[in-house]
């Protein structure tokens, strides 16, 4: 997670017009207080870097444990699909014929 | 001295709920490392593993009767009536990637005993006590532990490290204190995720952390 927070930093940082960034957590099968802790502190950064954040995929049991251990995610929006999270953005995909 | 194999007491249950053919087929699919142990031998991990092998494959068979009961007597018939032994894992804490290795060695000791989002919430619970271990005492131990009580599963975590103990632990405990570094709310949240957990902490000497939580109903 600390490198996705420096990867996230350094093209937020390095390059122009970027105003959403998109986290899928799909393959995230664990995710303990530290984990939600560095992911609610890179949308914090990605936001002072003038971009909104969106987890996207984060699974049911996951999700579960993260209210059990008693943390949110309140500084991140989440959605269920990656269209869905491009919605929130105001994007949408388009093919081209 | 019994020197019934696991092979022999799955192929008593499945010859009567299925074909022949299906059950020599399932026979012959067993892994052979485990199917040819004394049943006395395996420890529950093994067992569960061996029972959710015959399970899966049964559903490609007709099989008379209830489903459940098929998985209760294969439970009955390889316990002999007596809990297997519990499997255990002994890992040493010093770094983030013993964390990994700590998630990994749960999600494989309660994957047929526990439902996913359990599974989940014990995997958690380990990293929150190992994080703690490295962050606060710099290395320990995770010993982990899944056997059965009363026919029903159990897993068992013990964290032990030599640090410099828990402060404030009352208050901690309370719900009325939280560190800086969100130590109380980690804490209060492992016992959250657990049936049971305590915790014993002595300033300049160490902590030891128990906790425990029950899974499925093996058998009746």
């Amino acid at each position: 997670v600390r490198a996705l927070q420096d990867t996230v930093a350094r093209r937020l940082s390095s390059e122009d017009g970027i105003d959403g960034l998109i986290i899928d957590l799909s393959a995230l099968a664990i995710a303990d207080s530290f984990a939600a802790k560095v992911l609610g502190e890179t949308a914090d950064m990605a936001r002072s870097l003038g971009a909104r954040t969106v987890l996207v995929g984060l699974r049911p049991a996951v999700a579960i444990t993260l209210v059990d251990l008693g943390i949110e995610l309140p500084r991140a929006e989440t959605a269920l699909t990656l269209e869905a999270a491009l919605a929130k953005l105001n994007l949408r995909i388009v093919r081209d014929e | 001295v019994s020197t019934i194999t696991a092979r022999d007491a799955i192929a008593d249950v499945i010859t009567s709920v299925t074909s022949p053919v299906g059950a020599r087929a399932i026979l012959g699919s067993l892994p052979s490392s485990d199917a040819y142990e004394p049943v006395g031998d395996l420890d529950l991990v093994t067992v569960a593993g061996l029972i959710a092998h015959v399970m899966a494959n049964l559903k490609v068979f007709s099989v008379k009767g209830e489903i459940q009961q098929v998985s209760w007597r294969l439970w009955r018939n390889m316990s002999g009536g007596v809990s297997p032994k519990p499997c255990r894992v002994s890992i040493h804490v010093a770094s983030d990637r013993d964390l990994v290795r700590a998630q990994r060695a749960t999600a494989l000791l309660t994957a047929h005993t526990f439902s996913p989002t359990e599974a989940v919430q014990m995997g958690t619970a380990v990293s929150e006590l190992g994080r703690n271990i490295y962050l606060y005492a710099k290395s320990g131990d995770l010993h982990l532990s899944v056997g059965a009580l009363d026919r029903v599963a159990r897993f068992e975590l013990e964290a032990v490290d030599q640090g410099p103990g828990i402060p404030n632990l009352e208050g901690i405990l309370a719900g009325k204190y939280v560190s800086k570094t969100g130590l109380g709310r980690g804490i209060l949240g492992t016992k959250a995720l657990l049936d049971d957990m305590v915790i014993d902490s002595k300033p300049g000497v160490g902590t030891t952390i128990r906790g425990w939580k029950n899974g499925k109903q093996l058998w009746r």
